[in-house]
């Protein structure tokens, strides 16, 4: 956890910052968050000195009073530091259930590449140095030694790999068969290959020097090097077109990247230690990392293996492998250098592979994601400075991935400070002041008005309707299916209302809890009232309103009403729901409310309600006064029950009985009802049945119209006929009606059909031509294999 | 229309009507007021030989069965009042039960069918259905309990009068746009059906495809509403062959004789062709029946087709002979008191009577004189 600067720390010309661990006790070794790997880097970060220079100078007027009146002022981060550490062990303590997907949070996931450019610097053998890189030592090494000679130019194939452990063996080593790079020791005295001729040096795009040190002490990646015996050369041609190519008696090494990365890190710490003006602009170390390297080539013997899923190759060391003669040694040079995320993927986009250019760091461009922090003090006369990298965090060490997402953090999970967020020319910077506004309790904990927090807010959680839907599918049956078949939609309440048994209030509380409990003693008198007039139909929304404020205090009912103004949303019939709401059982109390903000939510619903109950009394115009009552009665009963029972919540399960039910149902059937596609008087049983009977979907009419147009067609075959009538039935019967369907349906109309397709040749050709429209050849043809076990012939 | 590019050698043979040589005299037997309203309809039973000489008659809210008795004599056996005064019958037709036993069809202007069982004289069932009045109303000869009615409505239907569902319902994307007027089953291919209407056109729609459901209904136990009733929604042949009112249709084996309001009926033969509906026409013959030019005018046949008498609005009979070629006028029949239009003639089973129901709601019966020289009906 970086912390903030001592005073002490600062001196010279410098303003040095020491990051410290546990905010400003110093505690810098028991820290739970440190963490030894990303902290590397992040140690000691010298920031240069024109940016500290105005607090200097104001810093040196100061006398020792104002001072210590500084140092108390500074001590006002002590607090918001120490909330955000407590905040923080919390979090590794206790993951975060959801998982923000903010988008800085993804993009500082993504990782950062790194290019490594591999020069071959010398080359030697038991005798000694018979090839250097540098021009004195060229014509020596070319004449004399006899590995690469005259205008023999020698090429080594590079790659870089993964071991195969499975087929690892001793005296046996196997490596994945990768994109292999061509390097040339000598002279490139014909270069025929035009497309991309072998280089002097040959670079890869690895992962960050980090990521790629954890690859490598796993042995993930390996830099694999391989050359021709000596004395035998692989031909310019032939050693470029591949790795693969060639078999046989060969040179290898490998080199890993582990001590590669560490000398890396190595310096580049050392590098950021130096103070800024020991820097030397020339020097690589800003921006890359340098190392040198020797190989050891040994001679082995290379063969290839298929048998994994990726092609591999196996090499078997040669028995006399402490030949010295046949020993070489070839030093190497490693220049690892941040490849900029954009600049990686503008190149990939370009021409699929990466840009050979090297990549354009300027030397004034600052590291990525350098982020000078300061921290304003002493009523903002005073700072401290700090500053993070990969535009980290300080508080939290959290990567943002870009100076957008560093601001966004900041002010979402930091706001017990105030930020100013500055970009002069290269640098990005920070300016970190505490928040007066914001009064911090004795224990580091926020005191104040707002206590609760988001606590205190409402929280809508809408689920998709089809869980609804699905959970009160069983129940919901027969009521849907009465509505469907008339203009009776209201009576759906009513079909579970067969026992006139009508209880009153003394018999609830004789047996509240046994599984038939009448609910409508209050609703009754509603209904009764309700059934009056038009007006009376509004005021059974806004009595409910009022019963939800007189028993404000339960947030149960407030679901419960909630769920039951939902149903009736939904489906007009509010009756077994809202058994299943008024048991307590049902978990669908997806609000979260207080207390305070309840009045508000039930003059929400009410409006709501009013609305529900307007459609209503609407509807209802349509039907005789009697029936508009039982709707009333429906609708608003329930509603009320909730408002007033809810502090004896008992278990309901059985129907309700309500005397106006059976009224309204008696004049149904009084009613005779014509079936609206032929005209047909509908019988009771009809009416109530629970098939839709007005479907204007007909499927066998369909087929036959289908084959009538079809029959119309005159340059068509009477197969290719029968295969479309087949099909339009199928998408019909199925309801095909997107794209991403047609695969599935290719392969069930197929399945379907086999039988029929199997005895006719001529209809199995137009299948294929069918299924060929529908999926690619090679598809059809697994489909065609699957079901039929033969090859299919494809005219 | 046709006609206009009539190959040559094409042209349809006209009848004169002037009785020629081969003729058939009548005389008029009887004339009983079947009632003060119109009669529309008259229909002899052509089901069973048992009742070959019962008729019955519509007009009015009255349904009346009657016998032709030897010598010239009508009996009434039964009639049957509709309790709603209002109600007009404008059809009427034969039909049977399984068991044989005969029934009565008939519909009017309140397009409820009435099934009545002549035999119990009992009113069975009355079909509702149609959303307006039905023109008429035929009985399905080889399956006599399937009936097919055309209404107002524009649409016909074809039900089982048995189990009392409605089987089918011809109408629709391509079914007729105005009123039907008439409509008759092919008497040799039972899935053959042509109907004529207010829109001029004569349609023929096959039920090949929907006679599974057809057959269902033979069987039928549920509920009538529940019967799952399907709409034929395009005919076979649309056949424009008259520029108006086409009120009457019959099949003439795989030929149609046709009446609109110009004066007379014309027999042609539908051209169907392998692919569409809207057909060609070869238009064979031409009936001249002189003052017949208002609509709703029936014409009726014999059994065998032999024997063709239609009325006109002058009260006077027309008896073609159909099947000759020219077209020859077996008799012309007019009687003194006979001056109202006629809007229904039948004739008997041999063609020997001729009963004609009137606008005044007079029945008429014409006895042939002498023996009835039928070859056709010889022959069968």
């Amino acid at each position: 956890m970086p912390g903030l600067a001592s005073v002490g720390s600062y001196s010279g010309g410098n303003l040095r910052v020491a990051l410290m661990n546990g905010g400003l006790q110093g505690n810098r070794t028991n820290s739970p968050l440190r963490n030894g790997d990303s902290m590397d880097l992040r140690e000691d970060i010298v920031i240069p000195r024109d940016l500290s220079n105005c607090s200097k100078d104001h810093f040196s007027t100061f006398d020792d009073e104002e001072n210590i009146a500084a140092e108390e002022s500074l001590s006002d981060y002590c607090k918001p530091v120490e909330l955000y550490n407590i905040i923080q062990k919390r979090l590794t303590r206790q993951p975060l259930f959801l998982q923000r997907c903010l988008s800085y949070k993804i993009s500082a996931t993504r990782q950062r590449s790194m290019r490594m450019t591999l020069t071959a610097t010398g080359f030697s053998n038991s005798r000694g140095l018979i090839w250097n890189a540098s021009p004195k030592a060229t014509g020596k090494g070319l004449s004399s030694g006899n590995f690469v000679t005259g205008q023999q130019t020698c090429y080594l194939l590079v790659m870089v790999t993964s071991p195969v452990k499975a087929l690892t063996k001793e005296g046996q080593f196997a490596y994945r068969l990768r994109k292999q790079k061509t390097l040339v020791l000598g002279q490139c005295a014909n270069s025929e290959v035009e497309s991309a001729p072998p280089q002097s040096s040959v670079s890869f795009i690895l992962p960050e020097t980090r990521k790629l040190l954890l690859n490598a002490k796993q042995g993930d990646i390996v830099l694999f090097i391989v050359t021709a015996q000596d004395g035998r050369h692989i031909e310019a041609r032939e050693a470029y077109l591949s790795l693969a190519n060639c078999s046989g008696r060969i040179t290898w090494g490998k080199v890993s990247f582990t001590s590669i990365c560490q000398m890396w890190l190595k310096s580049t710490r050392e590098y950021s230690r130096m103070s800024i003006e020991a820097r030397d602009p020339s020097d690589p170390r800003e921006y890359s990392h340098v190392t040198t390297t020797n190989v050891d080539m040994k001679p082995g013997k290379l063969l290839h293996d298929n048998s994994d899923i990726e092609p591999s190759i196996l090499l078997i060391s040669a028995t006399k492998s402490a030949n010295d003669r046949s020993l070489v040694r070839l030093q190497i040079r490693l220049v690892g250098e941040e490849a900029e995320h954009s600049n990686l993927v503008s190149s990939r986009s370009m021409n699929g592979t990466l840009s050979r250019v090297p990549l354009p760091y300027s030397r004034s461009k600052m590291r990525v994601g350098r982020i000078v922090f300061h921290y304003l003090y002493a009523n903002g006369t005073r700072r401290k400075t700090e500053v993070t990298e990969e535009f980290s965090c300080p508080f939290c060490l959290s990567r943002c991935a870009s100076f957008k997402g560093l601001e966004f953090h900041l002010n979402a999970t930091h706001d017990l400070f105030s930020f100013e967020y500055l970009l002069s020319g290269d640098l990005q910077i920070v300016v970190v002041s505490i928040r007066s506004d914001v009064p911090l309790g004795p224990s580091g904990i926020l005191a104040g008005t707002d206590v609760d927090g988001p606590r205190s807010k409402e929280f809508m959680h809408w689920l998709p309707r089809s869980r609804l839907r699905k959970r009160k599918a069983p129940i919901k049956a027969k009521p849907k299916s009465v509505e469907k078949v008339g203009r009776t939609a209201k009576l759906g309440v009513e079909k579970f209302i067969e026992a006139p048994s009508l209880k009153n209030k003394e018999n609830l509380e004789e047996k509240p809890s046994d599984e038939v409990v009448p609910m409508v003693e209050h609703g009754d008198e509603s209904i009764t009232k309700v059934s009056e007039s038009d007006e009376n139909l509004f005021q059974v929304g806004v009595n409910l309103g009022v019963g939800m404020d007189v028993n404000s205090s339960s947030t149960g009912l407030v679901a419960t009403v909630r769920d039951v103004h939902r149903h009736s949303e939904i489906a007009s019939k509010v009756s077994i729901p809202h058994h299943e709401a008024k048991t307590g059982k049902s978990p669908r109390c997806e609000i979260v409310v207080n207390p305070p903000k309840q009045r508000s939510i039930s003059s929400q619903k009410r409006q709501r309600m009013k609305g529900v109950m307007g459609e209503r009394a609407q509807g209802r115009s349509r039907l005789s006064a009697a029936q508009s009552g039982a709707c009333a009665a429906a609708a608003g009963a329930p509603m009320e029950d909730c408002a007033l029972q809810s502090n004896t919540l008992v278990p309901y399960k059985a129907a309700v009985d309500r005397p106006d039910v059976s009224k309204s149902q008696a004049l149904l059937l009084k009613r005779q009802y014509f079936h609206s596609h032929t005209a047909q008087p509908m019988e009771h049983e009809q009416l109530f049945a629970d098939r839709d009977s007005e479907d204007e979907i007909d499927a066998a009419i369909a087929d036959l119209e289908d084959r009538r147009m079809l029959d119309d067609f005159v340059d068509v075959t009477s197969e290719e006929k029968e295969v479309m009538h087949l099909w339009n039935s199928f998408v019909r019967r199925s309801r095909v009606i997107a794209d991403v369907h047609c695969l599935w349906a290719c392969k069930e109309f197929t399945k379907e059909n086999a039988q029929r397709f199997g005895s006719c040749p001529a209809l199995r050709r137009c299948l294929m031509l069918l299924l060929s429209k529908h999926r690619s050849n090679k598809e059809v043809v697994h489909t065609w294999q699957d079901l039929t076990g033969s090859k299919p012939v494809i005219p | 229309m046709a006609g206009k590019s009539i190959p040559f050698g094409n042209e349809p043979l006209e009848g004169i009507p002037v009785v020629g040589k081969k003729k058939r005299d009548y005389k008029v037997c009887n004339r009983m007021a079947g009632g003060k309203r119109p009669l529309y309809a008259i229909t002899f039973n052509f089901l069973d030989s048992r009742f070959f000489n019962f008729f019955a008659t519509a007009g009015g809210n009255r349904i009346t069965v009657y016998e032709c008795l030897p010598g010239g004599a009508v009996g009434v056996l039964q009639a049957y009042v509709d309790e709603d005064k209002d109600e007009s019958f404008y059809t009427v037709s034969w039909a049977s039960d399984n068991a044989g036993s005969p029934l009565l069809v008939a519909s009017g202007s309140n397009g409820v069918i009435r099934i009545i069982d002549c035999s119990t004289e009992a009113l069975l069932k009355s079909l509702v259905g149609h959303g307006d009045s039905v023109n008429e109303l035929r009985t399905q000869a080889m399956k006599p309990c399937l009936v097919v009615s055309a209404s107002k409505d524009e649409s016909l239907r074809i039900w089982n009068v048995v189990t009392n569902v409605c089987v089918l319902i011809l109408a629709g994307a391509g079914g007729h746009r105005n009123e039907v007027l008439s409509v008759d089953f092919h008497p040799s291919d039972q899935y053959q059906i042509a109907s004529c209407g207010m829109d001029n056109t004569i349609k023929i729609w096959n039920i090949k495809d929907f006679w599974v459901y057809v057959e269902k209904s033979f069987t039928w136990t549920g509920s009538t509403s529940t019967f799952p009733t399907k709409y034929v929604q395009f005919p076979v042949f649309n056949a424009s062959v008259h520029s108006n009112y086409v009120d009457c249709t019959r099949w003439l084996g795989d030929l149609i004789l046709s009446k609109s309001v110009d004066n007379e009926i014309v027999l042609w033969e539908p051209m169907f062709k392998e692919h569409g509906t809207e057909g060609v026409v070869d238009i064979l013959q031409k009936y001249p029946v002189p003052e017949c030019d208002i609509w709703f005018i029936k014409f009726s046949c014999d059994f065998a087709f032999s024997t063709l008498a239609v009325g006109n609005r002058e009260g006077k009979i027309y008896v073609w002979e159909p099947q000759s070629s020219p077209p020859n006028l077996l008799a012309k029949l007019c009687a003194s008191g006979c001056k109202s239009p006629i809007r229904q003639t039948a004739t008997s089973y041999d063609g020997s009577i001729i009963l004609c129901c009137c606008e005044d709601g007079m029945i008429w019966r014409w006895d042939a004189v002498g023996p009835v020289s039928n070859t056709s009906l010889l022959n069968h």
